[in-house]
């Protein structure tokens, strides 16, 4: 009796987990198998055929625009989690007047629509006269994605031993080599998830670029938008693809590093 | 200890830049449009510098921009956020109910949406809801319909879309929280004769309340803010807060009015996260109130 019910109850589970997981991650699979179609984007496919990834390599505003988002999303990434570790670091020996002041500053991007943002800075831009160039791209990508590594190297710190760094410094160490040599490289699970989370996040960006981006330096979200309007083909799903593949080989290598803790923390 | 004071005094240098891009690309630009609101537009595109309630007045009095804009944003967004936590506290009890070993994965599994980029996630339900999609396959093979349906470019479309969006992050919320529920005070509640709606109802989702607040919370934000979502699924047909401030500024060129809308939707946002959050607060003070006495 009681092993009949524990046999039902696994089973609604798996139901239940299959229904689940069909509605989060089918429709993604469903497009990786409409870009194998030789036809149009419709699913199920009527044939199979590797095309749409050719011609790519046909498709140069694709492949510049994929440079553009990698360097943009590789400086957006290196100097967000460098300046809000930094940041996270400070506040944390920051005992002044403005530390809430500044640590709710540095968080409060996340509770801001990022259209806002990005329409506040376009505006800005507008009235003093600058156009558009990477420089003011990436300091909007870095406005909205330093709130985590603040977030996530803080929350690391709470539970950092301060006495490290003060016998590092009893022993002769400066505050500078302290921090180099005891406390950066103790921080490397909050750190390295946050590269990568902020690499991720700039990449992925559309509503920020969207606003800020130039013709000459547009981005691969844009660039895919913008095609999606005059043609819709296997080809868009093609690159979609292996965008998705990107993205899941980096969350993969993030689980594998530093395991759940810096996964959990997008 | 001067060691101590070295790093203490070092602290301001290392917040400095952090707080430096926050000011150029953040605060100042922030402070220019909530400026700018109060400007006007001349019918050239520049704009007047004289404080005026102008642009909020025509926004709060034209029937147009308060139900058809305001009101639908809100209304769709709070539709899909009660669905959204719906379905993630499905998804989180699934996951959290799952064999020690196995919940890694499963979270991993939850995760993978939420890195793949916007446009790609929406054109994904495109090809799902088409014409000629699987969906619509589904439905003319149940006898639910003898011919394909319009399921795109509509309001049901955009509320899907926002549905299928937030839901991982619910589910990350509730998580931690359904995990942290001692397995025993269900077990305990079975054994005193609770049937398993009833140990749910009365010891697993009073329990879970700070996870569905913080879950709904993070849901509404992230639904208020959709611009991807009712840019492609609703195909231009359904207005959405986010998208007008886009257009006004880009399309009519009307900068300080394009400023009153974003700013009318940073407001509401805000209140209403704040509204929810007491609400929530003090009804589950009170059951728990209840609950004891």
């Amino acid at each position: 009796m009681k092993r009949a019910r524990l046999k039902l109850g696994t089973t609604i589970w798996g139901a239940t987990a299959f229904v689940f997981f069909g509605f989060i991650l089918l429709p993604l699979l469903i497009l990786i198998a409409v870009s194998f179609n030789p036809t149009t984007m419709i699913f199920p496919p009527q044939g199979f055929t590797l095309r749409w990834y050719t011609v790519i390599l046909d498709k140069p505003d694709f492949l510049s625009a994929a440079c553009s988002s990698t360097v943009l999303a590789a400086l957006t990434a290196a100097i967000s989690t460098t300046s809000g570790a930094a940041a996270a670091i400070g506040l944390h020996h920051y005992k002044g007047r403005f530390r809430a002041l500044v640590q709710n500053i540095l968080l409060s991007p996340l509770f801001f629509p990022a259209v806002i943002v990005a329409l506040a800075i376009s505006q800005l831009m507008l009235i003093m006269g600058v156009m558009a160039n990477l420089a003011i791209l990436v300091g909007a990508h870095v406005v909205v994605t330093m709130p985590y590594p603040v977030r996530n190297v803080t929350a690391q710190l709470s539970g950092f031993d301060g006495r490290l760094e003060e016998a590092a410094m009893t022993v002769g160490a400066t505050p500078r080599q302290a921090l180099l040599r005891v406390t950066l490289p103790l921080l490397r699970d909050s750190i390295v998830p946050s590269l990568i989370i902020t690499f991720v996040l700039s990449w992925n960006n559309y509503t920020v670029s969207l606003f800020l981006a130039s013709s000459d330096w547009t981005t691969l979200p844009l660039q895919l938008r913008a095609y999606l309007q005059y043609e819709y083909e296997p080809f868009v799903a093609a690159m979609s693809t292996i965008l998705i593949i990107m993205s899941a080989t980096l969350l993969f290598v993030v689980d594998r590093t530093v395991g759940a803790a810096g996964r959990s923390r997008v | 200890m001067t060691s101590k004071n070295g790093l203490r005094a070092g602290a301001p240098l290392l917040i400095l830049p952090a707080v430096l891009i926050l000011a150029v690309f953040f605060v100042v630009p922030l402070v220019w449009i909530v400026m700018l609101s109060f400007m006007t537009s001349e019918p050239a595109g520049t704009t007047e510098p004289h404080a005026t309630l102008a642009n909020y007045t025509h926004f709060l009095t034209d029937s147009y921009y308060l139900t058809d804009l305001l009101w639908r944003t809100v209304w769709l967004s709070a539709i899909a956020t009660f669905f959204a936590v719906v379905i993630g506290y499905v998804g989180a009890l699934v996951i959290s109910r799952a064999p020690e070993k196995r919940q890694p994965t499963l979270m991993f599994l939850n995760m993978c949406p939420l890195w793949v980029n916007l446009v790609v996630r929406t054109l994904s339900l495109m090809v799902l809801l088409d014409r000629d999609g699987p969906v619509n396959h589904i439905l003319m093979a149940l006898g639910i319909t003898s011919h394909p349906v319009q399921l795109l470019f509509n309001e049901s479309a955009v509320l899907f879309g926002m549905v299928q969006m937030s839901v991982p992050f619910v589910v990350l919320s509730l998580h931690g929280v359904l995990k942290s529920i001692p397995r025993e005070l269900e077990h305990a509640a079975m054994s005193v004769g609770a049937n398993l709606f009833a140990t749910f109802r009365r010891v697993t989702l009073p329990l879970s309340v700070p996870g569905i607040l913080a879950g709904s919370i993070l849901a509404l934000g992230i639904n208020m803010e959709s611009f991807v979502v009712p840019i492609l699924l609703g195909g231009g047909r359904v207005r959405f807060m986010s998208v007008a401030a886009y257009e006004t500024a880009t399309i009519s060129n009307n900068l300080p009015f394009a400023a009153t809308i974003g700013l009318v939707l940073l407001v509401v946002t805000l209140t209403m996260l704040g509204v929810y959050q007491r609400l929530v607060g003090s009804m589950s003070r009170v059951s728990i109130a209840l609950r004891s006495a």
